[in-house]
């Protein structure tokens, strides 16, 4: 019944011809190991096809749905983490075996002549691959993506006579943006994909031309193997392997999470993805007016080498031990990638405080150092406030409550309650300090003494740092009524007007007010929370969020610990987590008690941070309580158990290729 | 203006409206501004001279440093180390009431000159 049938097509379609031609080829020296990995990069190119496609019924190009739209795939679609993590594993060992499959070309010596056009064209693939490496990173509309594409774009920038009209072409603008996202995307899965395919068509076609080059030794070379079905069976064994590689990598080893673009975020150094951290390191050698020379110079020139190799080594010798220089060449650029690489990933920005005074250790976080980000705004529609006696009252009420709201009583004590880290207050107003010492003081207390282990405040509004300087500035032993001629911050100024800049919100009368915030939805890092949480939050919560840290006046006695935290928070579902916790952290909280030493800060409300770093607070403090933020919700497949499947699979494909070898042999 | 201290660099975070081709949005900026009087301040790009990454203030070296490729500048913006090609780039500003107006302006990175884009 199926002969009519396939003589039917075969008569109008040349299948068989076409099957004869792919796998009827001749191998000198028999099929090898070492010949696999042209066959291997293919399936790895059908597999990035495929998994791409599939993202894409699931992905959005836009600034403001990409990254929730690459979440919603990895956690909430049923395999969208095998989908998603397939696509980004494959990516990474797609670089590392087309370099694998250079590497043995060049050692075989298969691009001297007639084969040079099948080495040109792979160089061409080779530069599709790295155009795919630096566009796919900022679909994802992430920390690593949209910076590894700032830096990118911008050297781009520097190449002489067109660098700004390249710059502009790639971004779409000025900056970055929407347009730049949708020019990346469209070359991700358009024209990248296209040239791609053309390039490995003409490659094969170029290949198929003179077939494989086989052993150098001319007398190894008389055997004649097949790659139907020896080749063919080799190149199933070690793709399988890869496979069930890249599946286990997806199941134990996720691809990472850094949480959305945050544009404003100095919290993370930048860095280009691995496969280009050799030019990353390798542009840090050259400075100034050379710079150009690291970013354009030397890639041109490199890979103008690679791709007219053929031309200028022109030896007929394909053994590498007669060819010397040619090994000796590439193995040096082979080394000098390596090193170069492991170098940028072990670099680390210069320690802050390097080069500071005593008490502060090598690599502390910047925002121990001054890094004031008051929320006051250079904006037309805010209005002035020239202070009067009153206000300057109504700022030792307000003073006092930022005191217990920042955690100030944490470390410092008035009137007896109070932490022991810090110099006591109480008589703070008659020291004979100003209130500009004071203001230093809060925004930046290494300025007086290096050694200072006093935090500086970064979410301190310039009115809240005068209403705390003016409250400090009022307490007495015995008392905090403002002495006679003691001017209060608001005082001192009173004749010029301050700015106020976005209003400073009110923390909430008691308890928690108001809605989770977009944070709630978005998730975050938790590398980045960790640290943000060191800057914002340990100072009250304690290190890791475990300390009982004193809150005098509270009913419990003593700020929450947030590890582990509070169980009417908790929750097994990170969406529920997150959530509860997001209310706390925009709209700040008073503890139950009378006169709570210490409350929370509106972080949120206040524009402190970012929505994209009270994500990624949150991230951490689940992570803290064994929740992971980007737990998947629906696997399709519990991933472990799928890795098992695919073991089994593959592994009896691999069996199946084994024995059908032996018993060829 | 108020209270900010004197030759200590302090960040000032504001939003403004944007227009990213035919898309209008709420974006939200920095600014770092070091006092010097009341009347004269210098406000810098947050934006790296080199390529585009943000610099932050490290007050126990006295310095500002890039940590994209370690480029550091003074507070007066001069690069004094690393592979910035041109000090940190000043926003042009205004002072009325005692309020700071800033205009926002971006700036070519990567190239020795200081190039509006």
């Amino acid at each position: 019944m199926w002969a009519p049938v396939k003589t039917w097509i075969e008569d109008r379609l040349p299948i068989s011809a076409v099957m004869r031609w792919s796998l009827e080829e001749d191998i000198p020296g028999g099929s090898s190991f070492a010949y696999v990995f042209g066959s291997t990069n293919l399936i790895l190119f059908l597999l990035l096809a495929v998994t791409g496609v599939l993202q894409l019924f699931y992905y959005v190009p836009t600034t403001d749905h990409a990254y929730e739209s690459v979440m919603y795939l990895r956690l909430q679609v049923p395999f969208g983490w095998l989908i998603h993590g397939l696509h980004y594993w494959c990516a990474q060992a797609f670089v590392v075996l087309v370099g694998v499959h250079m590497a043995q070309v060049f050692i075989w010596g298969a691009y001297k002549d007639p084969r040079q056009v099948t080495w040109m064209m792979g160089v061409i693939l080779l530069l599709l691959v790295a155009a795919f490496a630096f566009t796919g990173p900022l679909l994802a509309w992430d920390q690593l993506g949209y910076w590894a594409a700032e830096v990118g774009t911008s050297i781009v920038g520097v190449v002489p006579w067109l660098g700004n009209f390249l710059q502009r072409f790639a971004r779409g603008g000025e900056t970055m943006g929407q347009q730049t996202l949708s020019r990346f995307f469209i070359f991700h899965v358009a024209i990248l994909p296209a040239l791609l395919f053309a390039f490995i068509v003409i490659h094969l076609a170029a290949f198929r031309q003179f077939g494989s080059v086989g052993p150098w030794d001319a007398e190894k070379r008389q055997q004649i193997g097949k790659f139907w079905p020896d080749q063919a069976y080799k190149d199933v064994i070690v793709t399988s392997f890869v496979i069930v590689a890249l599946i286990g990598l997806c199941v134990f080893r996720r691809a990472p999470i850094t949480g959305v673009a945050d544009p404003l975020g100095r919290s993370i150094t930048p860095k280009p993805a691995w496969n280009f951290l050799f030019l990353y390191q390798a542009l840090k050698s050259f400075r100034g007016p050379w710079e150009v020379v690291g970013t354009v110079v030397v890639p041109v020139v490199l890979i103008l080498l690679l791709f007219f190799l053929p031309l200028y080594d022109r030896n007929p010798e394909r053994n590498p031990r007669h060819r010397l220089i040619a090994m000796a060449g590439g193995m040096a650029l082979v080394v000098l990638i390596l090193v170069l690489t492991v170098l940028g990933q072990l670099s680390q920005p210069p320690a802050r405080g390097a080069s500071a005074g005593p008490g502060l250790a090598q690599g502390t976080p910047s925002r121990q150092a001054a890094r004031a980000e008051p929320n006051a705004a250079a904006e037309p529609n805010k209005s002035a406030v020239a202070p009067t006696a009153k206000v300057a009252s109504a700022r030792v009420q307000k003073g006092r409550e930022l005191y217990q709201s920042q955690g100030c009583a944490a470390c410092h004590k008035i009137n007896g309650q109070g932490g022991t880290a810090g110099p006591d207050l109480s008589d703070e107003g008659n020291k004979g300090r100003s209130a500009d010492w004071l203001v230093t003081q809060i925004r930046n207390p290494k300025a007086h003494n290096a050694g200072s282990t006093m935090p500086a405040y970064p979410s301190l509004s310039q009115e809240q740092v005068e209403n705390l300087v003016a409250y400090l500035l009022s307490l007495r032993a015995g008392g905090e009524k403002p002495a006679a001629g003691a001017q209060t911050a608001g005082e001192q100024k009173e004749t010029q007007p301050v700015t106020k800049g976005v209003e400073s919100q009110q923390l909430p009368a008691s308890g928690r007010q108001g809605p989770p915030e977009e944070a709630a939805t978005l998730i975050g890092g938790v590398k980045l929370g960790h640290v943000l949480f060191a800057d914002y939050c340990s100072s009250c919560h304690g290190p890791e969020g475990t300390d009982k840290v004193p809150n005098p006046g509270s009913e419990k006695g003593t700020v929450p610990g947030l590890h582990p935290i509070d169980p009417n928070l908790a929750s097994d579902d990170p969406s529920v987590f997150a959530a509860r916790i997001d209310r706390i952290i925009q709209h700040g909280s008073i503890p139950k008690g009378p006169h709570p030493a210490i409350y929370m800060p509106a972080y949120g409300d206040g524009m402190t941070l970012t929505q994209p770093q009270i994500a990624a607070l949150e991230a951490y403090i689940l992570d803290l309580n064994g929740v992971d933020r980007a737990k998947i919700i629906d696997p399709g497949m519990s991933p472990g158990r799928f890795f098992l499947w695919a073991m089994v699979a593959l592994g009896a494909i691999c069996a199946m290729a084994v024995i059908q070898l032996l018993l060829r042999k | 203006m108020g209270l900010l201290p004197k030759e200590q660099p302090v960040g000032l975070r504001f939003q403004f409206q944007s227009t990213d081709a035919f898309i209008r949005q709420t974006e939200t900026h920095e600014a770092w501004v070091v006092k010097h009087s009341d009347s004269d301040l210098t406000v810098f790009s947050p934006i790296c001279t080199h390529l585009g990454c943000h610099y932050d203030w490290v007050a126990s070296a006295n310095e500002f440093i890039c940590p994209c490729h370690n480029s550091v500048f003074s507070i007066t913006g001069k690069v004094i180390a690393g592979p910035a090609p041109r000090p940190l780039d000043t926003l042009p500003y205004r002072i009325e009431n005692g309020i700071l107006y800033v205009k926002w302006e971006r700036f070519q990175a990567g190239i020795p000159e200081k190039i509006v884009v």
